[in-house]
């Protein structure tokens, strides 16, 4: 080994890093050696499975609330087993079976055969039917398959828009006391899209649609109705250009030109 | 309850498609060790759940910025949790308690006796067995969470010992908990 990557891993100079100790002289350094060095990198490593080791030999278990905040937690976000586990593939179309060898002696031959030959006949009426079965399911998956697949473009869209740093965020919060109702709004700061997120909000009754609205200096502006669905994922509404807050209402389907009062669900400030 | 092990990057994948199984995952597996950091640095279990969730929470919303380029995604959750729990003791409230403490601790080292004057927690207690001029480097910047240079003037101490004195701290210590 390299004396001075001897030396390097032996000063302790990556313990105090991977502690958390060291400053961003000190962690230049290391990230500069790690990388001419495998010794180094190695001993990183290392390092860092050993603080992991330690803080178990420490640990302390949360109590049930704490896990159950985090399961709340993330029951307000939404996130759920959302990954697609690959759908089984059809089964294969089956093979007919493959017709029985000659019979040596005549007298059975013909008896033999007959029988042979409407067993075949009715294989072939089985197998015909399977395969129809088989058909028909292959296209419920497909069509299944494609549902998700937009679905889970929508999502990807969605996250996408979320990670856009030149979007901002404001989450829309519960106005009524003890619900999770919650929304998620992105407002592109270049071209003033609005993009709206259902992460919760109670189903609306047939004939009625929740709408979004931009307070633009008190007053409510009308940003677009919500699909009754809720939406896959982000659902782009009206450009807005000002706003101070946003807010949604319950309105009649379609929309409404002025917020009903005490049908606000869920309101964030910008 | 999972059954699997996921490796680090299989792990990472999915916490970065924001799957329940993820971050249910992540949950079981590192949140005791992560209380236990945010403990020994609060001095309060109770207080330091509150703390738990919330370095949760920001490892949620952060995820997203993780890569494995500066190191393993535990290492990169202890940062979190340090910073949260270090914000909290310099609050307003905990800040008196902590003027306290340190005023017993100088005493401590005045006088030299080896009792604790504060109930340490977990690998606190392992810290405050180091000699003394380690000891008092590595609790500043450990769990007391002063930077080499804030402890260098607050000590009077150049830097560079200050960075040494850290240093050694930190293999006495490895070889404390290696020998037991």
């Amino acid at each position: 080994m390299e004396t001075s990557a001897k030396a390097y891993i032996e000063s302790g100079a990556i313990e105090a890093c991977v502690h958390g100790i060291a400053d961003e002289s000190e962690w230049s350094e290391l990230l500069q050696m790690a990388a001419l060095f495998p010794e180094v990198a190695a001993a990183k490593l290392s390092a860092e499975a050993r603080l992991e080791q330690i803080h178990h030999q420490f640990k302390i278990v949360p109590s049930l609330q704490a896990k159950s905040n985090w399961n709340a937690f993330l029951d307000a976000e939404g996130v759920i087993n959302q990954e697609l586990h690959a759908l089984k593939k059809p089964a294969p179309i089956v093979q007919l079976m493959p017709s029985p060898k000659p019979i040596q002696w005549l007298r059975g031959a013909v008896a033999a055969s007959i029988l042979l030959l409407m067993s075949s006949i009715l294989l072939n009426f089985y197998f015909w039917s399977q395969v129809t079965t088989v058909k028909n399911e292959n296209k419920v998956l497909v069509s299944q398959q494609n549902t998700l697949l937009v679905q889970n473009n929508a999502l990807q869209a969605g996250y996408n828009l979320l990670r856009d740093t030149a979007m901002l965020q404001v989450m829309l919060q519960p106005v009524k006391e003890a619900t999770s109702d919650k929304a998620t709004l992105l407002w592109d700061t270049r071209t003033k899209d609005v993009y709206v997120m259902v992460n919760h909000l109670p189903i609306p009754e047939a004939g009625k649609q929740y709408q979004l609205w931009a307070i633009v200096d008190g007053k409510p502006i009308d940003a677009g109705v919500l699909p009754t669905n809720g939406g896959e994922g982000m659902v782009k509404m009206k450009n807005i250009q000002q706003a101070q807050a946003f807010a949604i209402t319950l309105e009649q389907a379609g929309g409404s030109p002025i917020p009903t009062p005490n049908a606000m669900f869920v309101l964030g400030k910008v | 309850m999972s059954v699997t092990n996921y490796t680090e990057h299989e792990l990472v994948a999915k916490l970065q498609s924001r799957s329940r199984e993820g971050f249910t995952y992540l949950y079981e597996h590192y949140s005791a060790a992560l209380l236990g950091v945010i403990a020994s640095i609060i001095g309060d279990a109770a207080q330091a759940e509150d703390v738990l969730q919330e370095v949760l929470v920001n490892v949620f919303r952060k995820i997203d910025n993780y890569d494995n380029s500066k190191g393993r995604l535990y290492t990169w959750m202890v940062n979190i949790a340090r910073n949260a729990a270090i914000d909290v003791t310099r609050g307003k409230g905990f800040r008196q308690q902590r003027q306290n403490q340190m005023l017993d601790e100088n005493v401590y080292d005045a006088v030299g006796v080896e009792t604790l004057k504060v109930d340490h927690i977990g690998l606190r207690k392992i810290v405050a067995q180091l000699p003394n001029e380690l000891r008092e480097i590595l609790d500043l910047a450990y769990f007391v969470g002063l930077t080499q240079d804030e402890i260098s003037k607050n000590l009077g101490i150049p830097l560079g010992t200050v960075k040494t004195r850290a240093r050694n701290g930190l293999i006495q210590l490895r070889k404390l908990l290696d020998g037991e």
